[in-house]
């Protein structure tokens, strides 16, 4: 294994707590969900290979903690990440007007040479949404996010396209992704059943 | 796994959805029943609830009582008030509303709310019930019911330890040391059972587990069996609901010869290893009998290995002392299984639990039919590998037929072989740990009126006299504090004696002013401690309402420090320890941060400061590894950070925690640097040979995963080895 020439890219997941940050992480990683995690603590390290387009990377998931007093931690951890995804629960007010502290975090360490990922995750529970898709929007473009996307990590939804579209705006990709937007893009290793339905009923 | 994730579902979101339900509808079938609950009735006689007459008799054991879970004003508050499994104390701290919570209220046991058979009603009716009243009231009453019996076993518990306290000072009087006492009785109760049918036994089963077949096994098979069995038990056992008297030790004696003298008549084998291990020091010669039986009747290795396993679990815990003075195998004899059909561990556990004893911790039949429970509690779920914990996890399921095989093997040698270590290891180890707590024992002058502390020459702690500390010490790392000394060894020397006020702990969780923001994280953070361990995996787990408890109480006490998470991993281990007794747990916790932490340690930046000192250390002890991550721009705090936060409670097997935190109650913070650089020491080649600093991370910070093979003791001997400079001040 040449693994030295891949392509390597950190992600750091941003978002207050139990907005469902290493939920979002199992997903990818091993398409399973459970309904607890154990809390992360300072922060957690995963990898894990992509292949898309042909071309191969290799994506370092820093999962961090959303406890207010391990927030002295972060900046470090941002300090060379290329991509920051920041969370919020669909379900919580709370954690979607917190999101402009994040992204004023990252904005700090990294300045614009940081790619800006806006993801309201739970968006199966129908019933106790507080935020709406066009707020998310809204606050994407108002910061300049390059992705914003509504996932459920419980029902899988859009945590495959999150991270194709992550990988699409990779340097790596750049050009291939103006190509093949989506016939082109494999990934292996990921079996999500990929629902469309938006209203995402809890299939349980 | 659908299932289970629509189970969970709100709690998953932090919704926390309370039933509408309100409390004063009655279930229908139980009002007549009040005495033969379902659990009482299929696990142990000791559930019921003591007569109304002898409620005060019962409260005034102590305040113990608020230990446990209890129950209490079911059917006057709203189900809202009780937050979960109806206890007291989480009504008590969530709402501090100002009144004490009672400790057995006797107003509450309305006959309403005892639910009754529900065990051999029809699936129909159980159906009908669910319909009509809600599955959540259904499983809040049967919690109710766990919580209760939880409650009284520890009543029961205390005062048969305070018996043990009696007894033992008896025995001293007439000139028997404590240890002296220990040992006879030890002795005593091993010759009444053959070692050679045991040794023999257990080869059997090892070769019978190596051998077998695991493909065959089906887990939805075995669940439905379960199920069914639950249902038919009372049918199976009538004779055996005994009237609950409220005299403890009538209720011992009855239990137990009722249980053996009926144990001989019953042909099969429950897959119970506590049952299996009991019958198996009654009756060997029915043994082999009785294990065909298990293999044919579940075509199931699991049983095997829980047979085995608890094999191992005996060695490390000489259980029988421990329930020769607590009378507790009148506890676990009692559970009148004459099926030979598995019991759905849920209930099984908690039922096990309950009883605290550290042979609650033996690994049980599956659950559900999902994956094992190890001895401290973590399901080994066979249908992920996606978890950090279980720190083993195995792919095998009905999910995926092709793995079953060779991952179960090997998670069969994985055991086997974790047996013979610990076998051989607790052997050599617990004679050298008797050798000398027996030599400090004799070293007072007057042993035989000291024997409360193990750690003690004449009332005075061992840490004054620097030889035998020494020597305390190289026992500690040679051999590993016993499973059997670890509580009270910890005790002493987080020195609770000294910080601890009698009460004080029910005190701050009754009625101190609450550290609201502390308090909300907590709430927050207990369901996400260890959700694949049996004792905090949900509402009903017995550890959970503890964990809260005592991460609340520490919180109020000191509020400068409040709650940082890394405690909740730290506690959720300590109960392990404890066997569930929370009040222990709290005043060692207590002693674990106040003298063996710094004082800043959870205000982290005390922790980074401290952590930049690593790489002096690393340059000192491993030059030529340092080089290296130096060269790959390896950050040790990105490493480092969750070891030191939570002690390593996140970051490795459970067993090597705990063998570390041995090192911590005698060393202090500095033994955590130590073990760091043994951390890095032991797998020195791997690292070296790794060519980014992504490696590095990906490697060390997932140690806990299966395919890391760390020796608890090899780590320990080479982090007793690592030198640390004397400037590196580490105390306060």
């Amino acid at each position: 294994m040449s693994k030295s020439n891949l392509s390597k890219y950190k992600i750091v997941f941003l978002g207050e707590q139990n907005v469902g940050k290493t939920s979002l992480i199992t997903r990818f990683m091993y398409d399973t969900f459970d309904s607890t995690y154990a809390a992360t603590i300072g922060i957690d390290f995963l990898s894990k290979t992509m292949y898309l387009d042909d071309k191969t990377v290799r994506l370092q998931l820093w999962d961090t903690a959303g406890q207010e007093r391990f927030r002295s931690l972060i900046p470090s951890y941002i300090r060379d990440s290329h991509v920051a995804v920041i969370v919020y629960d669909v379900s919580s007010k709370k954690s979607f007007e917190l999101l402009d502290k994040w992204i004023e975090d990252v904005k700090i360490e990294r300045g614009e040479n940081v790619i800006i990922c806006i993801v309201g995750n739970k968006n199966d529970l129908t019933d106790e949404r507080q935020v709406s898709l066009q707020d998310g929007e809204a606050k994407a473009k108002a910061h300049g996010a390059k992705i914003f996307l509504e996932t459920s990590s419980k029902l899988g939804y859009n945590v495959k396209s999150l991270f194709k579209k992550i990988a699409k705006t990779l340097p790596e990709f750049e050009a291939a992704g103006k190509s093949g937007e989506e016939g082109a893009s494999e990934m292996i290793d990921i079996n999500v059943e990929n629902t469309t339905t938006q209203d995402g009923q809890c299939q349980c | 796994m659908n299932n289970s994730s629509s189970d969970n579902a709100p709690r998953d979101h932090q919704k926390a959805v309370r039933s509408p339900l309100g409390r004063s509808n009655s279930i229908g079938i139980f009002r007549s029943s009040k005495r033969n609950s379902i659990i009482s009735k299929s696990q142990s006689p000791l559930h019921h609830k003591p007569p109304t007459g002898n409620e005060e008799d019962t409260t005034s054991h102590l305040g113990i009582a608020l230990n446990a879970p209890i129950h209490s004003n079911l059917s006057t508050d709203s189900v809202n008030q009780i937050p979960r499994n109806g206890s007291v104390i989480s009504a008590g701290s969530k709402s501090h509303n100002g009144s004490p919570p009672g400790i057995f209220d006797s107003a509450s046991l309305d006959s309403e709310v005892i639910p009754g058979n529900i065990h051999i009603s029809s699936n129909k009716s159980i159906d009908h019930l669910i319909k009509r009243y809600g599955a959540v009231s259904l499983i809040r009453q049967l919690s109710t019911d766990l919580a209760q019996r939880d409650a009284e076993i520890t009543i029961l518990r205390r005062k048969n330890s305070i018996r043990e306290n009696i007894l033992i000072r008896l025995l001293n009087e007439t000139g028997l040391s404590t240890n002296e006492v220990e040992s006879m009785l030890r002795d005593r109760l091993n010759s009444t059972q053959s070692s050679d049918d045991q040794a023999s036994l257990l080869e059997t089963l090892m070769e019978d587990a190596m051998s077998e077949h695991l493909e065959s096994y089906s887990y939805e098979h075995q669940h439905d069996i379960a199920t069914r069995s639950l249902m038919n038990l009372s049918v199976a056992s009538p004779v055996d609901s005994l009237n609950y008297d409220n005299n403890n030790e009538d209720l011992f004696k009855t239990v137990t010869s009722k249980e053996l003298k009926r144990r001989p008549h019953s042909s099969s084998l429950p897959p119970d290893p506590r049952s299996v291990s009991a019958s198996t020091t009654n009756h060997p010669s029915t043994n082999s009998e009785q294990l065909n039986h298990s293999i044919t009747d579940n075509s199931s290795s699991q049983s095997l290995l829980n047979l085995v396993s608890n094999r191992f679990l005996n060695q490390i815990v000489p259980q029988n002392l421990q329930d020769a003075l607590s009378g507790s195998t009148g506890y676990h004899n009692s559970r009148p299984y004459n099926n030979n059909l598995p019991i759905p561990v849920e209930m099984e556990n908690l039922a096990t639990t309950a009883s605290t004893d550290i042979q609650s911790f033996g690994e049980s039949s599956a659950n559900e039919g999902k994956g094992y429970i190890n001895a401290f509690g973590f399901i080994y779920d066979k249908n992920k590998d996606s978890a950090k914990k279980p720190t083993v996890s195995t792919r095998t399921g009905p999910s995926r037929p092709t793995s079953v095989s060779l991952d179960s093997m090997g998670f069969t040698s994985k055991l086997l072989s974790i047996a013979n270590d610990h076998d051989n290891n607790q052997k050599q180890g617990l004679k050298q740990w008797e050798d000398f707590l027996k030599k400090l024992a004799l070293m007072s002058s007057n042993p035989y009126t000291e024997s409360t502390e193990l750690l003690a020459v004449n009332g005075e702690s061992i840490k004054a006299h620097k030889h035998l500390f020494k020597e305390f010490e190289k026992i500690v790392i040679t051999q590993g504090i016993p499973m059997k000394y670890r509580p009270k060894i910890w005790y002493e020397l987080s020195n609770v004696k000294y910080l601890s006020t009698p009460g004080e702990y029910y005190q701050l969780i009754n009625s101190t002013l609450p550290n609201k923001e502390s308090e909300k994280q907590i709430e927050l953070d207990i369901y996400r401690t260890m959700p694949f361990n049996i004792y905090f995996k949900d509402n009903n787990s017995p550890g959970l309402m503890k964990l809260q408890n005592i991460l609340i109480a520490f919180a109020r006490k000191y509020p400068e420090i409040g709650y940082c998470q890394g405690m909740n991993f730290i506690v959720a281990n300590l109960l392990i320890v404890y066997a569930n007794n929370e009040e222990e747990t709290f005043w060692v916790f207590v002693g674990l941060v106040i003298e063996k932490l710094p004082c800043e340690f959870f205000q982290l930046s005390n922790i980074r400061r401290d952590l930049e000192k690593l790489p002096m250390i690393f340059a000192k002890n491993l030059p030529k590894l340092w080089k290296h991550l130096q060269r790959l721009e390896v950050e040790l705090e990105l490493i480092c950070f969750n070891w030191f936060i939570s002690l390593f409670s996140e970051s490795l097997p459970t067993e090597i925690v705990l063998k570390i935190w041995d090192l911590v109650m005698v060393n202090g913070y500095v033994e955590l640097f130590k073990v760091t650089v043994a951390l890095f020491k032991v797998f020195e080649a791997q690292l070296l040979g790794f060519g980014s600093c992504m490696e590095v991370y990906d490697f060390m910070k997932n140690l806990n995963k299966v395919n890391v093979n760390l020796k608890g003791f090899e780590l320990i001997k080479l982090s007793s080895k690592v030198g640390i400079d004397d400037e590196l001040d580490f105390n306060k």
